[in-house]
């Protein structure tokens, strides 16, 4: 498999009620990244690409979800990647607050 | 908060308001957590949304509308207390400047002023006052009309004599055509006259005195009824006389087609005392001699006149007090005067079953021309309540609570036994406040013809503090400046 850019890892934000806590009490920033994207690239990828320095990395797979709508209609999420990057301590993300 | 007060021609003044960038600030936050709670994003509960998420989803522009709909009102009020400006009315907001660089916006209100007074020398003003006589005419004419009410009406076999009364099946057209019209006419917006065979009148059971003189149709009309009978057909024609009430269509033949229904002989009292007595009956000082009964009927014609004559001559004072005044007012005070006669006339028109837009169309007028012929009267009307509100100030005219309480009593006193629970109806804060306008609008209008007559009126004295007066007057006015009922408190006027 080709190798992962910076921007393959990172796939997006999240953005929630939970991450924007995290964000403002805790200095962590929340992603979605790529499956088989390590915390060692993702940490990598956050400094190169926001200019910060990262602390530490968690990682968690969310698991698929399923459900049904109507009779008929069966439907599924797949299964994510979530980072929690925390930051060094004073260092922001901008995208997150504008 | 920058402040600036402008003071306009048209008796207005302008505001403009540069608000501070963190007061702005607060507004947009707060303005935000009221859109929160109205829209979705994902991943948020409603009304948990921050504000950078809001942003960043598209509704700054909300945010911003929003804080400025709030602060206008709150800004305008301020800066009201600030310049120390007497409104007449509420302000209106003119515009808002909202440069990118700046920080804060700037905003710009217009505030119509409180009118100004300057009475011209109402103390000096000296008028005529006279009432007319009752003539004897005037009695004599009023006794003929109790007469004709109290007359007795009996049907009759024979012919129709001048005198009697006839009821009458009428139907009347239009027997020829109508004139062209020319060109000038149509211009003038003549209405074109109805064609041939168009009725005139139609009417059954249509009752009518004999009178010559007072021909309730047309000239000529009575003449062809006199002499007919009972069940009668008659068929005639007449030609529309020059007169005010046909002047549309003066010249054209009508045909009239008339069945008399009866005919009554019409018996009027004699004028003596036994009538006398007998239409007095009723009169808790009567009943009366035909002497008293003159004598009664002369007072009341007397009032009336006397009436009249104060009326009109308090209009006459009145006019003079306007034309050597000078008065300032906001054009909003007229387009309000104006608005409230226009109602005045929707609600009339309402109750004949016509709506506003009907009856424009009928006038063939727009609504701005309308309002153009109601703006002298509301002129007039507005320079008017405004002196009679100044001189109520200057004379310190006001109604002592004696006064209401005998009101109240003359009131109640006609519903007898039920006086007293009429009296709780009348004993409350509110109406006794109607009553106190009234009687100080009847006290006012007395001083004003008293100074006008000449009679020695001591001039007033300022014992109460000038500024509970003038406040309370002034809230009056605001409320009703159409109105000339002020409420001035209870100063004891000696």
């Amino acid at each position: 498999m080709a190798e992962l850019t910076f921007y393959d890892i990172l796939r997006r934000p999240v953005v929630t009620e939970k991450s924007n806590i995290m964000n403002d009490e805790l200095g962590q920033y929340v992603f979605e990244v790529a499956l088989n994207a390590n915390k060692i690239q993702i940490k990598a990828a956050v400094e190169e690409i926001f200019g910060v320095t990262v602390e530490r990395v968690n990682t968690m797979v969310m698991p698929p979800k399923r459900g049904r709508r109507g009779r008929k209609w069966y439907m599924r999420t797949s299964k994510w990647k979530k980072a929690i990057v925390t930051l060094k301590p004073g260092e922001k993300i901008e995208l997150f607050d504008v | 908060m920058k402040f600036q007060t402008e003071h306009l021609d048209n008796h207005t003044a302008r505001f403009t308001v540069e608000l501070d960038a963190e007061r702005f600030e607060n507004a947009k936050q707060k303005a935000a957590r009221k859109i929160a709670k109205q829209v979705n994003i994902r991943g948020f509960r409603k009304g948990k949304v921050p504000y950078s998420v809001l942003v960043r989803n598209g509704f700054e522009s909300y945010i911003i509308n929003e804080a400025i709909e709030d602060l206008t009102q709150v800004v305008y009020r301020e800066a009201l207390e600030q310049s120390g400006v007497e409104p007449y009315g509420p302000g209106n907001f003119d515009d808002i400047q909202f440069d990118e660089e700046a920080a804060a916006p700037t905003f710009i209100y217009s505030v119509p002023l409180k009118p100004v007074v300057k009475l011209g020398d109402y103390r000096a003003i000296r008028k005529e006052f006279s009432v007319p006589e009752v003539t004897d005419e005037m009695l004599e004419k009023a006794l003929e009309d109790l007469r004709k009410r109290h007359a007795v009406v009996d049907v009759k076999e024979g012919a129709a004599e001048a005198g009697d009364q006839v009821e009458l099946d009428v139907h009347a057209t239009f027997a020829d055509d109508p004139p062209q019209l020319t060109e000038a006419d149509a211009d003038e917006g003549t209405d074109k006259q109805p064609e041939k065979g168009a009725p005139f009148m139609h009417e059954h059971g249509f009752v009518c005195d004999i009178d010559l003189d007072d021909d309730p149709v047309m000239p000529g009309f009575l003449e062809q009824i006199i002499g007919a009978k009972a069940e009668d057909e008659l068929d005639f024609e007449l030609t529309v006389p020059d007169d005010d009430q046909y002047s549309d269509i003066t010249g054209r033949k009508i045909a009239f087609n008339i069945i008399v229904n009866q005919v009554k002989t019409v018996t009027l009292p004699e004028l003596d005392d036994d009538f006398a007595q007998r239409v007095s009956a009723d009169d808790p000082d009567g009943p009366f001699s035909l002497e008293q009964l003159r004598e009664k009927i002369r007072e009341t014609l007397q009032k009336e006149l006397e009436s009249r004559a104060n009326e009109e001559y308090l209009n006459n004072v009145m006019d003079e007090i306007v034309s050597i005044s000078e008065f300032t007012y906001p054009e909003a005070m007229v387009d309000d005067f104006i608005d409230d006669l226009v109602k005045e006339l929707e609600e009339r028109l309402k109750q004949q079953g016509i709506s506003l837009e009907q009856f424009l169309n009928i006038m063939q007028k727009t609504n701005e021309e309308l309002r153009a012929d109601y703006r002298e009267a509301a002129e007039v009307n507005i320079k008017r309540s405004l002196a009679l509100g100044e001189i109520l100030l200057q004379e310190h005219v006001s109604v002592p609570e004696e006064d209401i309480d005998a009101q109240i009593d003359e009131m109640v006193v006609q519903f007898g036994e039920q006086a007293e629970t009429i009296r709780q109806i009348f004993d409350t804060p509110r109406m006794r406040s109607n009553i106190r306008q009234n009687l100080l609008q009847k006290a006012l209008y007395d001083r004003i013809i008293a100074i006008a007559k000449g009679e020695e009126i001591p001039a007033p004295k300022a014992e109460q503090s000038q500024e509970d007066v003038q406040s309370e007057a002034e809230v009056s006015l605001q409320e009703t400046p159409a109105e000339t009922e002020t409420e001035a408190s209870d100063q004891e006027q000696e």
